[in-house]
């Protein structure tokens, strides 16, 4: 029994990894973690609905059976265009704030809940680091259910328009992807930021969706008292909202709807950007090895 | 025994120490426990013990769980037991009030309301006992004193170390100036020098008379601290009183054992099994002592003195091997450590 | 042995107040005792030294790496484990989950990682538990559970703050036990503890730290070669009897506890004469030792308070500060 103990506080002696590979620790022992949850899974699988329903509607289109029976009408009634793929790329956004509000506070909840950081930062891993290690749990997830499944059903559509049909429709590729990641890096940020504010997840879920229609309710009450729109700026969807329209060029959705609010497209930008380094300073804050006490 | 000041006398059956002569009297200056059990629905707390405490310092220890806690709340009179007697002072346990005045608690709870001064809190203390405006700032400025926290009395509680908290508590448990103080770990998260200026408060209370029972895992301590020891495991008592005589009453089956350091060895141990109370004499490793075992302490060291004097050798060190607190615990408990 | 720790001119200030006024000094023991009072800046040294803060002044080096240098820190982060004093664990994750995340984060690769997360726990008596999520465990099982992170990367050097604290006496006395193996394997443990007794036990040197200033420095093993006139002596009877006899023949006698004396022997006494002493004041001598200054001593006098004997600082290297009054003003927690 002793030569087993003494073997176990012995230095260690062997081979070490990278820093590279010590920074795929936190992603791996998070993906490792994250199907843990039965309601991470039915989510994961819920967000597949809208890209079923646009794969299904394009191939009906180029279906000679489907288009016997529903006739010429349907074709011009469900066109797949820049309108349909700006409401896609919109409802697949909502499925990854609901992933990120799911997912993003236990990644950080877990480790502050019983004082873990300073277990982690006494290790050779910075704190910017740690944070992009959490990140990038969420990124996986988050991709697939935005920009993978949009750029996928791109293709699938290009497969039967053919190539003149892709590189006249390159706009829709890029805003697919940059709007994509726009919600990724926003819902992100900000879930992570609210769970080292918060601490126990349930409240930063709960942070989390309030926020945003408290802020949405607020955004409507300031255009309204002062009869302006920028009041709209305060509302994270409606930012998010303009930035779409304005990858895709696009006003209408569904070629119907016209759902931009009445703000500039560069503003937005520049709240995104806000929002963003807000979260960054919160999580540099608070993910710290001890507390400092007054 | 008979009736005394209106309360019923502790039943018919004196608790087994208690010498038969003892009396009323006696009571008023002893708490008597008496055959208590304390179940928490099927949970046990404490079961089936007597005990009488004297004024002193009396330390409990036993493992986490072992039901010290427990025995604490049942003579602060926070629980009641179900079964059997307690009596503080001769005051029995279900009189909460008399019994307030007689008991101060002191226990592990670390919270304090927000933006209460350490002065405060002793002073809110003791009006709510029932002193007066004068009465409470006399008494709590004394308790305060007693603790050497006048400098930071006014400061927020919030701000204190986590050792000026218990200090503090303290103050709070000796301010109504209470005939016994029971105190729950009052030296945790203290540095050494409070440590050991807790120890010597102690010790200037328990000479004027108080009672003085303390719970604490710091057995090298109680040693030298301690009056009494009460050893508690699983909610049983496992021995109960100084500790030497605890330890001497353990000698049939865990012989003490000695280590004296001498210049012959060889002849020491010839001595010592003249007395048919050693039963081992075993040669120390480096030649130049030896470690004996002895049925009764008592008697070897006497033997010992006397060896020393007249005997042809120089005895260089006399170390008991195990006649301390650490011992009993180990022998009586163990180092199973199956609850931590 | 060479220096594992040294302090260079070290000086930290947090919140715009210096706590750490530059510390120089060498550690080379294998187990060194960290001591001071609450708010001497004990955990800002460590914290520093796992470069949690930067230095503002002068620097310092542990093992040969600078913590002033951003690879050295990382060096140092890798060779290094540290238990802290709070509870610190994740909770819904089994114990040799953890173990492991923190041994690959250390740098280990993820089999030896592993393999070593077992003889951890496993070392630290965590064998059957090991497998239950850290929040069911009890207190001193998360105890241990914080050394297993702490070691199973095999560090060199070892950070342990207050290690026994809430541990019932078996519990102590098992965590003492480990640690003191630990030393044994050829690791530098650096222990932070409230309790002389835990520092006297495992440690061979001590740094005593008092307002952000070396208060005592000294090599505890040389303190231990006996060779005095120190006496310590426990007695049934009629001590105060014995302690005049001494007294009358020229000792040097403090009582202490409550059957003890302190003694110094004058160069005409021996042991006998302490014997005769008693035999003579109805006293029995229950306990007899050289007194070699108990840590005890030594704390007390670094700290400028009164001691029984004033121990002679020959192998220590004391750097008497005016100390000043006892300030309960001194809330700053480190």
């Amino acid at each position: 029994m002793s030569a087993a103990i003494s073997r176990a506080f012995q230095p260690y002696d062997g081979e070490r990894t990278s820093s590279a590979d010590q920074f795929w620790v936190i992603p791996r022992y998070g993906y490792r973690e994250l199907f843990r949850s039965r309601f991470t899974l039915i989510l994961f699988v819920a967000s597949f609905f809208f890209p079923l329903v646009f794969l299904a509607a394009i191939y009906a289109r180029q279906n000679a059976q489907v288009l016997a029976i529903f006739g010429q009408q349907m074709l011009d009634g469900v066109k797949i265009d820049a309108g349909a793929y700006i409401v896609l790329t919109y409802a697949q956004s909502w499925f990854a704030f609901y992933l990120a509000l799911w997912v993003g506070p236990p990644l950080l909840g877990r480790d502050m809940a019983n004082n873990g950081l300073p277990l982690y930062l006494s290790r050779p891993m910075s704190r910017t680091a740690y944070i992009a290690g959490k990140l990038m749990v969420l990124l996986g997830p988050l991709s697939i259910v935005t920009w993978i499944m949009g750029v996928f059903v791109l293709l699938f559509q290009g497969s039967f328009e053919g190539s003149a049909w892709l590189v006249a429709n390159g706009r829709l590729f890029m805003a697919v992807f940059v709007g994509s990641w726009v919600s990724i890096v926003l819902y992100s940020l900000v879930a992570l930021a609210l769970s080292a504010l918060l601490r126990r997840r349930w409240m930063a879920r709960g942070a989390m969706l309030g926020s945003l229609f408290i802020l949405r309710g607020v955004a409507g009450i300031v255009n309204l008292l002062f009869n302006a729109h920028w009041g709209s700026l305060l509302s994270p969807t409606e930012v998010q909202v303009t930035i779409l329209s304005s990858l895709f060029g696009q006003d209408r959705w569904f070629g119907a709807l016209n759902m931009r609010p009445d703000i500039s497209a560069g503003s937005a930008w520049i709240v995104f950007g806000l929002i963003c380094a807000a979260c960054l300073a919160v999580l540099y804050r608070r993910v710290r090895a001890y507390e400092v006490v007054r | 025994m008979s009736a005394r000041n209106g309360h019923a006398a502790p039943g018919d059956h004196a608790p087994d120490n208690l010498a038969p002569d003892a009396h009323a009297a006696d009571l008023r200056e002893t708490i008597v426990i008496k055959n208590v059990s304390k179940f928490y629905g099927e949970i046990l707390g404490v079961n089936r013990v007597n005990l009488i405490i004297r004024p002193g310092v009396t330390s409990l220890v036993g493992p986490n769980g072992s039901g010290k806690t427990t025995l604490m709340n049942l003579l602060s009179g926070l629980l009641q037991p179900t079964r059997g007697e307690i009596n503080v002072l001769g005051v029995p346990v279900a009189d909460a009030e008399r019994l307030g005045r007689r008991v101060g608690y002191c226990t592990q709870v670390d919270s304090f309301p927000s933006g209460m001064t350490g002065y405060d809190f002793v002073y809110g203390f003791l009006r709510v006992g029932g002193f007066g405006p004068a009465d409470a700032k006399a008494r709590a400025w004394s308790a305060i004193e007693r603790v050497d926290l006048v400098d930071a009395a006014k400061r927020k509680v919030a701000g204190y170390s986590k050792g000026m908290r218990q200090r503090i508590k303290l103050a709070g448990a000796i301010s109504h100036g209470p005939r016994a103080l029971i105190l729950d770990e009052p030296m945790n998260g203290l540095d050494p020098m409070a440590r050991a200026e807790m120890a010597a408060l102690f010790q200037a209370l328990a000479a004027e008379g108080h009672f003085v029972i303390v719970s604490s895992h710091i057995l090298h301590e109680v040693d030298t601290l301690s009056d009494a020891v009460v050893v508690i495991n699983h909610g049983y008592v496992l021995a109960e009183g100084d500790i030497h005589d605890v330890r001497g009453a353990m000698d049939a089956d865990h012989p003490t054992g000695i280590l004296i350091r001498c210049d012959k060895p060889g002849l020491l141990a010839r001595h010592a099994f003249e007395y048919d109370h050693v039963i081992e004499a075993r040669l120390h490793d480096d030649g130049q002592g030896l470690l004996v075992r002895t049925r009764d302490a008592e008697k070897f060291f006497r033997a010992l003195g006397e060896i020393a004097l007249t005997a042809d050798l120089t005895i260089d060190s006399v170390t008991p091997a195990d006649d301390d607190v650490e011992a009993v615990y180990r022998y009586l408990i163990g180092t199973s450590g199956e609850t931590t | 042995m060479s220096e594992v720790i040294r302090l260079e001119g070290l000086g930290v200030r947090l919140g715009g107040r210096p706590i750490l006024h530059e510390l120089t000094v060498r550690l080379k023991g294998r187990a060194v005792g960290l001591l001071g009072p609450n708010g001497a800046g004990k955990t800002t040294l460590v914290h520093t030294l796992l470069g949690f803060h930067a230095p503002s002044v002068g620097t310092a080096q542990v093992l040969d790496h600078d913590i002033r240098d951003p690879r050295g820190l990382k060096a140092i982060r890798a060779a290094v484990g540290y238990m802290p004093e709070r509870d610190a664990f994740l909770g819904d994750v089994s114990a040799i989950r953890q173990v492991r995340l923190f041994a690959e984060l250390s740098g280990l690769p993820p089999k030896a990682a592993l393999e070593r997360a077992h003889e951890a726990l496993i070392a630290v008596g965590l064998g059957e538990a090991r497998y239950r999520e850290v929040r069911t465990y009890s207190l001193g099982m998360k105890q241990r559970a914080k050394l297993a992170q702490a070691i199973a990367h095999g560090p060199r050097v070892l950070f342990l703050d207050e290690p026994t604290n809430g541990l019932d006496p078996a519990g102590r006395a098992r965590m003492l036990q480990i640690i003191a193996e630990i030393r044994d394997s050829g690791v530098t443990v650096v222990l932070s503890s409230h309790l002389l007794h835990d520092v006297e036990q495992v440690c061979d040197e001590v740094l005593v730290l008092k307002d952000g200033h070396v208060a005592l420095h000294a090599d505890l093993a040389a303190q231990r070669q006996a060779n005095t006139r120190f006496l310590d002596v426990e007695v049934r009877g009629d001590r105060p009897a014995l302690a005049q006899a001494l007294a009358a023949g020229g000792c040097e006698v403090a009582l202490h506890g409550r059957w003890r004396l302190k003694v110094v022997l004058p160069a005409a006494w021996g042991m006998r004469d302490v014997y005769a002493a008693a035999a003579a004041s109805d006293a029995q001598v229950r306990r007899l030792t050289y007194r070699r200054h108990s840590l005890e001593d030594l704390f007390l006098h670094a700290m400028g308070l009164p001691t029984a004997f004033a121990p002679d600082v020959e192998g220590t290297s004391a750097v008497p500060q005016a100390i000043p009054p006892k300030e309960a003003a001194d809330v700053r927690r480190d």
